[in-house]
């Protein structure tokens, strides 16, 4: 069955931080509580962490007007569609679903961490105890089944909703377009357009943790975008060329014993 | 609120009233009212001041700071519940007391150490937790900062808490209708440890 691209689009304008999505996350997802500190903040655990996916992040801004914001930003993976972790990822863990999203087999998962350094957002978690990374795949199971994810069933102010991507890309903008000011779209010009969008109630720079302009890292591109099917056709030529070899020249067959040619011994 | 679901400016059958009228919180940083000769609501029961956790510090220079206190999302009432459910805990995990940047730096507080927090009638110890949320009020030309405390945390679990209850600093004192605590101004003290 065809499958629509689908997007979840954050309003942060709409959030009030109640971190239903972050626990609710846990749940579907059976992740266990970990014992944590008060550090001084709201924001707990104090980062994302392998049974962590979904985390609002707290943040106390005061503008050049001197007005002051409590900002709130539910941060965790954005599904890109030109995802680095994908292009990185050896042994196929990692990988685009039907819904455009990026999924992760962690039966597959070897623990190269390579996707930890690849993302430009910060999200893949490894734990040492499993020797895996994890990180939200949107509920997989549950897009599946046509349920919403979890963060997304729990959300109780509607800052979070999903649907086809189109229509939630005008959704963000119209949003924009109503609350005017530095509020703005932020995912869908970079990265060939993520599956998660933001509505930011600041501009992109104001936010900690969050990428003003993020990428797939140069070095990825190179080596995973132009030497690997440059490899591949080298040894792909290998073959070829071992098996023109057996068509010219025939099977190589034993020397006849007494007929060695000078050399050799 | 009226039968008819209404507020009203005369209410009959309160036990203050029947007008509306303003009156400080029994313990306040105010000796006297601004807005008429009575200081506090006259109908409210008080209860004997003699003993330990009854005694009230209004207008002293020994508890400066408006307390106020308040839930966070995570727990329920005294957290005696929700304590033991482990991605509440992690979300929120131990007490603490709100302060305004300004105070903070006053009282050469820093984000995330340990403070006490002590009122006339107790005291409780918990972690700081330094903001630009809380600011300073101007009452009768004098600045007067508020600090703020959930009281979800206590005693029993985690096993290894260091936390007491807030309720050790709040007096008690209700309304003169329904007893609801006046728990969200008393006056305390913050000290570094």
């Amino acid at each position: 069955m065809k499958r629509p691209e689908l997007v979840k689009l954050i309003d942060t304008t709409l959030c009030s931080a109640c971190r239903g999505c972050q626990v609710a996350c846990k749940q579907w997802n059976e992740m266990p509580g970990l014992r944590t500190k008060q550090i001084g903040s709201y924001q707990n655990p104090p980062d994302l962490q392998w049974n962590t996916w979904t985390l609002i992040r707290f943040q106390e801004y005061v503008n050049d007007k001197g007005a002051f914001k409590w900002l709130f930003r539910k941060d965790g993976c954005m599904h890109c569609t030109d995802a680095a972790c994908v292009k990185v990822c050896p042994s196929g863990a990692l990988h685009h679903t039907e819904f455009g999203t990026v999924g992760l087999n962690s039966s597959r998962c070897i623990g190269c961490k390579e996707c930890v350094s690849a993302c430009p957002f910060d999200i893949p978690r490894y734990s040492q105890e499993t020797d895996k990374i994890y990180k939200c795949d949107l509920c997989y199971d549950r897009l599946r089944n046509d349920a919403l994810p979890a963060c997304v069933k729990t959300c109780g102010t509607g800052a979070l909703t999903i649907g086809g991507k189109d229509a939630m890309i005008k959704k963000a903008y119209a949003r924009v377009k109503e609350l005017g000011g530095d509020t703005n779209v932020y995912g869908d010009k970079f990265v060939g357009g993520t599956h998660v969008l933001y509505v930011l109630d600041e501009k992109a720079k104001v936010y900690d943790n969050l990428p003003r302009d993020p990428s797939v890292p140069f070095s990825i591109i190179v080596w995973k975008d132009m030497l690997k099917p440059l490899a591949l056709l080298a040894a792909g030529g290998v073959l070829a060329g071992s098996f023109l070899h057996y068509i010219l020249h025939g099977p190589k067959l034993p020397d006849e014993p007494g007929k060695e040619e000078k050399g050799g011994e | 609120m009226q039968k008819d679901g209404m507020g009203a400016l005369f209410g009959p059958g309160m036990a203050e009233g029947p007008f509306p009228e303003h009156y400080e919180p029994l313990e306040g940083p105010l000796a006297k009212n601004p807005m008429s000769g009575q200081l506090i609501n006259p109908a409210i029961h008080i209860f004997d001041k003699h003993s330990d956790v009854d005694k009230i510090a209004r207008a002293s220079e020994k508890f400066p700071y408006v307390c106020t206190t308040y839930s966070c999302t995570e727990h329920w009432c005294s957290g005696a519940l929700t304590r033991w459910q482990a991605w509440l805990l992690e979300a929120m995990p131990e007490a603490y007391v709100e302060i305004g940047d300004l105070l903070a730096r006053d009282l050469g507080i820093r984000n995330g150490v340990r403070v006490k927090v002590s009122s006339i009638r107790g005291s409780v110890q918990c972690v700081a937790m330094v903001t630009k949320r809380f600011k300073p009020f101007l009452i009768e030309g004098k600045t007067i900062h508020q600090v703020g405390l959930p009281f979800n945390y206590g005693w029993l679990f985690p096993k290894d808490t260091k936390d007491d209850s807030t309720n050790l600093l709040s007096p008690s004192v209700g309304d003169a209708n329904t007893f609801c605590p006046e728990y969200k101004a008393f006056m305390v003290n913050v000290t570094k440890l």
